[in-house]
């Protein structure tokens, strides 16, 4: 072939080139676009998609009314600050006040980041304790609010027991204030 | 099983094969074009080029994704881009084209390696891995101080039998991991520690453009962990001012920035590669001047730093902002990763990665249009060089592996959700 044949064949191709990266470009917008669609569908399907579970507020106050629910993804942080996955609003509250991560096999694994002082089904948790869990309907007492927490079923996690006379009793006796030997016994039950 | 239909991506799979089926179209027709080239023979490795490189192109984009759980979308892009590279470099320099070629293999298998290894690996098992891979990385930052020659200026190659390799391309992976790592853990000292020590290094090996690279990826992936706007405003503050404390101390800084300002100022000296390369832009136009035509070698090391002008003259500037729009499609789906990964870690891998990714083709792109002034880095995935297309191919393996690892949740939590419907 020669040279000039060959300038013509490819000053023809350019336009041939240009043309299929379009549609390359085009298709793959449109796949891209398709799939995050097909995903926000799915997680509207399915609220629960990398999710822990829930936390309820069962004593609150002004800035955070009782009986309202936060979604727990399966790692994050609670705190004041408004990076936080839990923001709870009281100034007695650290910026991050504590870390959680799902362990699938154990519970919710539970970590303070600072020194203020934290209930855990009663038990203080510390800044230095290494390794504290959260069960299905553990308690969890913070700057003043009472905090329950439950896990979305199908994890192999350890359940706490719950007893519902108890529980129900408990509410309506002292809501403004945790009995502490109550909840131990919870948890001598529990263990 | 009813999870097909809703797990994403799964009924997609036709508008797939429609792309990766145009993709082998636009390079098989290339490198035909290139085929018929009169000045050449036909040869068995022209032969291969024309015929072997689409046959690659299937097998990675259409039949490995049947055995790797591999995120098929950034799998085509990738590959794509690779393509591209060895293409433009083959019409320049056919044995550069073929050594080019061999790299775009390896680096395949290094992404699967890194997907693999991500997905293995879940962020609790990283603990003591994290100090190995510390290590190593400090290792090989330090290595071209004592074994590397100095090239273009700058001493960051190390030589092993004849190999020349730049250790600063593959740290990148290593910094994403161990930044993701500890941030993730909220362990900053550790990781500042790292951080300061690894660009010190680099200044000494006067790798400018890497150190750019490690800061500014550095800076995004701490913002994207903390959202903390405070810190960010005075890392960009420091970083101005070692800019400028640079400017007024390094005369060869001071010599870039004056090239940028006005090329034509020294055009036959100093300012020449940048004048080129504006000229070869030019003289593209529109659509290009051709496949296989062209002066590209007329730009002093046009095959790495100044690829993209190369590109912009043979097929024009609206072939090459659609391949601008490649990677805009490569950050966005990494982001997307990003969206939906489940910890924090893995979100901040996908976000380091794709960042990292974005902000070198910024750099490069900019410094050879002359928006900003020119740092040398490679452009990922088409550049010619070894170290730099496998490492680029090893971090889209790393987000291969958080997207790998997010549809693996994904699917667990369906069923987990659809044995709860059923038990009920």
């Amino acid at each position: 072939m020669s040279q000039e044949l060959y300038s013509i064949l490819a000053l023809g191709a350019r336009y041939w080139f240009l043309l299929l990266l379009l549609l390359i470009v085009w298709c793959a917008y449109v796949w891209f676009r398709k799939d995050m669609q097909a995903w926000k569908n799915y997680v509207k399907a399915v609220p629960s998609t990398g999710m822990a579970g829930e936390i309820v507020v069962l004593r609150g106050d002004e800035k955070l009314p009782t009986g309202k629910q936060f979604i727990l993804p399966r790692e994050g942080l609670i705190g004041r600050s408004r990076i936080c996955d839990i923001q709870l609003p009281s100034n007695s509250i650290s910026k991050r006040q504590l870390y959680f991560r799902l362990d699938e096999n154990k519970g919710l694994y539970l970590k303070n980041l600072h020194k203020s002082p934290i209930l855990l089904d009663g038990q203080p948790l510390s800044k230095k304790a290494n390794a504290s869990y959260l069960f299905h309907g553990s308690k969890l007492e913070i700057g003043g609010y009472l905090l329950q927490f439950f896990f979305y079923s199908g994890f192999g996690v350890r359940f706490k027991t719950i007893d519902l006379g108890k529980l129900r009793a408990e509410q309506n006796t002292s809501l403004q204030s945790i009995d502490t030997a109550n909840t131990q016994e919870f948890s001598s039950n529990f263990e | 099983m009813r999870t097909k239909n809703i797990v994403p991506e799964a009924r997609l799979s036709r508008g797939n094969r429609f792309l990766n089926t145009l993709i082998i179209l636009l390079f098989f027709s290339g490198f035909l074009l290139l085929g018929l080239k009169p000045e050449e023979k036909w040869g068995i490795i022209r032969i291969l080029m024309t015929f072997g490189l689409p046959v690659v192109l299937h097998i990675n984009m259409n039949i490995l994704p049947k055995f790797f759980r591999v995120d098929r979308l950034l799998v085509s892009i990738v590959n794509a881009l690779c393509a591209l590279g060895v293409l433009i470099l083959y019409s320049t320099n056919a044995d550069r084209g073929i050594t080019q070629a061999v790299y775009y293999v390896i680096g395949t298998a290094f992404m699967l390696f890194c997907a693999r290894l991500v997905r293995k690996f879940s962020e609790g098992t990283w603990g003591l891995l994290s100090w190995l891979l510390l290590s190593f990385c400090i290792a090989l930052l330090a290595s071209p101080i004592v074994l590397g020659k100095e090239i273009n200026g700058a001493k960051n190659w190390i030589f092993i039998a004849n190999i020349s390799i730049q250790p600063s391309e593959f740290v990148k992976i290593g910094l994403v991991i161990l930044s993701a790592y500890s941030m993730a853990r909220y362990n900053k000292v550790v990781w500042m520690g790292f951080l300061a020590a690894g660009m010190l290094l680099l200044l000494l090996q006067k790798d400018l453009g890497a150190v750019l690279l490690y800061f500014s990826t550095a800076m995004i992936m701490y913002y994207a962990a903390n959202g903390s706007l405070r810190i960010i405003a005075g890392s960009l503050v420091a970083g101005v001012g070692t800019a400028v404390f640079a400017y007024n101390r390094f005369a060869h800084i001071k010599k870039r920035v004056a090239i940028w300002q006005n090329p034509w100022a020294d055009y036959e000296n100093s300012g020449y590669q940048l004048v080129q390369s504006l000229v070869a832009i030019a003289s593209g136009n529109l659509f290009g001047v051709g496949l296989g035509l062209g002066n590209p070698s007329a730009i002093p090391i046009y095959y790495t730093d100044f690829i993209f002008s190369v590109i912009a003259e043979q097929f024009g500037i609206l072939f090459s902002a659609l391949v601008l729009c490649l990677y805009a499609l490569i950050a966005l789906r990494g982001f997307f990763i990003a969206i939906s990964a489940q910890s924090r870690f893995h979100a901040l891998l996908a976000i380091g990665c794709s960042s990292m990714l974005v902000v070198q083709t910024f750099v490069i792109i900019g410094g050879v249009i002359k928006l900003i002034p020119l740092t040398g880095v490679t452009m990922p995935f088409v550049s010619y060089g070894g170290s730099s297309l496998v490492s680029s191919m090893g971090l889209v393996g790393v987000l291969q592996g958080v997207g790998g690892y997010n549809k693996d949740s994904l699917d667990r939590d369906l069923r987990m959700s659809l044995e709860d419907h059923k038990s009920q």
